[in-house]
């Protein structure tokens, strides 16, 4: 393995490591100068080079250093490892709106065993992926966090297309409860025109003072007195919720000369309300796909059951 | 109020009725270290609470305020009364109360506060508004029978050596003929004569008018 041969090498695994940015190969030269001083070379440099900058990094050291292409063709239910890489035959079932900058895209895949989210980085430059096609995605990597998977796409994954439709499983979940709260954030919003990430006072976190797009959304606490759940409702659904169209937020807000009346609003229609709630649990907040209002009749079954408790 | 974003994960909302808020007495013993964690008050049914949700009828309101707008006002349920305030750093709260008509159901989403007057051994629990909104009668339905479920749950999870039983007593009967004075109104949906047990009892449900209460607790 001659000198360049090591650069690449070492590039091309710190490419698909955790580390999210790149490193100069000077830096990596100088690295391997103080090695060769010593007679490490070839794998063994590599090795050594990675980790040193993996763990001046706070990452965690690698302990395989297998050659490119190791992936496996996985289920989903069976890639759910820790560091596994993976071929994974998938349905796009969602597509998140990315906040963040450094990530390209990101959502829910599944087949037929299970979901998981995923992260394709920007600095990766992956094609993106459109919610409801099926794909085969070569080469990715699985990483987990408080119990949750995720696949994440590097410069080394592929994304490829197919015709065959892909049943996803779908892990929606359910809860029910009395709306405590609505959080700021919510009601008409300004989001930045690049980023989509919802404007502070006028000014985006990452591209400073923007001409914001205005959208529609409810970031609700639903509290069953056991558990506080944030939801997250989305402008279409938010419109079906509280029975007005961002166009008429908007007027709403223009005639009051302040966009808090529409914030008053739709605390007004859900707090104290007992609603159900169906979506994608993100972690901390479920993502709403339905929502709505638990039936004006209590049935007699729900009242027996409690009065059997308290006999 | 602020968004909160990162761990630790936002605090439920306990469910309490009336009667068992009133007889608050204590506070939990403080983590010294964490000056940051809030204050938990000790529940009679056992457990502790900082937040609650509860749902009623509000029967008066007043701005008790002098310089700035400070409203208190009353919730009843079906097991008793208690008060809540809202002002100036609860601003929406206190202008939802400002603006409604009595009597109205209302649901509140509040932090318990506990007042002990200087003249006295008396300690007087309240609620501190952080939202208010009117709710038809249903959601107070629903309210009732998740109260008397969760309350019901509470007293089963108490032990004898627990914090509140060294505070409140060891017997907790009371408690659960509570939560079955708060179902009467239900009785009658089944029929029969046990609709007359709610008149019967209706002197249990009634509430004292406590003038001492009414004190400002800025």
């Amino acid at each position: 393995m001659d000198r360049n041969e090591e650069i690449e090498k070492i590039q091309e695994i710190l490419v698909k490591s955790e580390l999210d940015h790149g490193i100069p190969n000077s830096e990596i030269e100088t690295r391997l100068d103080v090695l060769a001083k010593y007679s490490v070379h070839g794998q063994d440099a590599v090795r050594s080079v990675v980790n040193y900058f993996l763990k001046s990094s706070g990452l965690a050291p690698m302990k395989s250093f297998g050659p490119v292409g190791e992936a496996e063709d996985l289920t989903v239910a069976d890639a759910k490892v820790k560091g596994k890489w993976a071929n994974l035959r998938v349905k796009v079932t969602r597509l998140f709106e990315v906040e963040n900058p450094k990530i390209g895209q990101s959502g829910i895949i599944g087949d037929d065993t299970d979901s998981i989210s995923f992260v394709a980085w920007a600095k990766s430059n992956l094609p993106k992926m459109e919610e409801g096609k099926s794909y085969d995605l070569m080469n990715v990597v699985m990483d987990e966090y408080n119990g949750r998977f995720s696949a994440k796409l590097n410069k080394t994954s592929e994304i490829i297309e197919i015709e065959e439709d892909i049943t996803a499983v779908q892990p929606e979940v359910r809860f029910e409860g009395a709306v405590v709260a609505i959080q700021n954030g919510s009601g008409l919003i300004k989001r930045c025109p690049i980023c989509k990430k919802a404007l502070k006072k006028g000014v985006c976190e990452e591209h400073g003072k923007v001409e914001g797009t205005y959208d529609l959304r409810i970031k609700a606490v639903v509290d069953n007195g056991v558990k506080a759940q944030e939801v997250l409702i989305k402008r279409e659904l938010t419109e079906s919720v509280i029975g007005i169209t961002l166009d008429d937020a908007k007027v709403m807000a223009m005639e009051a000369l302040d966009s808090e009346v529409v914030s008053a609003l739709i605390t007004s229609k859900l707090v104290g309300h007992y609603v159900a709630v169906m979506g994608m649990d993100m972690g901390r907040t479920i993502l709403a796909s339905s929502f709505g209002f638990l039936p004006s009749e209590i049935t007699q079954a729900e009242i027996d059951k409690v009065i059997a408790e308290v006999a | 109020m602020a968004d909160q974003k990162g761990y630790p994960p936002r605090q439920v909302a306990k469910r309490v009725f009336a009667k068992e808020l009133r007889e608050i007495i204590a506070e939990m013993p403080r983590d010294m270290a964490n000056d940051k964690a809030p204050h938990e008050f000790l529940l009679p049914t056992g457990g502790s609470a900082n937040r609650i949700f509860i749902v009623g009828s509000l029967t008066e309101k007043d701005d008790i305020g002098t310089d700035t707008e400070y409203w208190r006002g009353r919730i009843v349920d079906p097991t008793g009364n208690i008060l809540i305030y809202a002002g100036q750093y609860q601003p929406e709260a206190a202008q939802v109360l400002a603006n409604l008509e009595t009597p109205c159901y209302v649901a509140i989403m509040g932090k318990i506060k506990l007042y002990k007057p200087e003249d006295g051994d008396r300690v007087i629990s309240s609620v501190s508004a952080e939202t208010i909104a009117m709710v038809d009668e249903v959601a107070r339905d629903r309210w009732i029978l998740e109260t008397a479920h969760l309350t019901m749950e509470r007293l089963k999870a108490d032990t004898p050596e627990s914090e509140s039983r060294k505070h409140y007593g060891a017997d907790t009967n009371e408690l659960k003929i509570m939560c079955r004075e708060a179902l009467l109104e239900f009785y009658p949906k089944i029929g029969g004569d046990q609709g007359q047990s709610k008149d019967q009892n209706a002197e249990t449900v009634e509430f004292s008018d406590d003038e001492v209460e009414e004190v400002d607790l800025r």
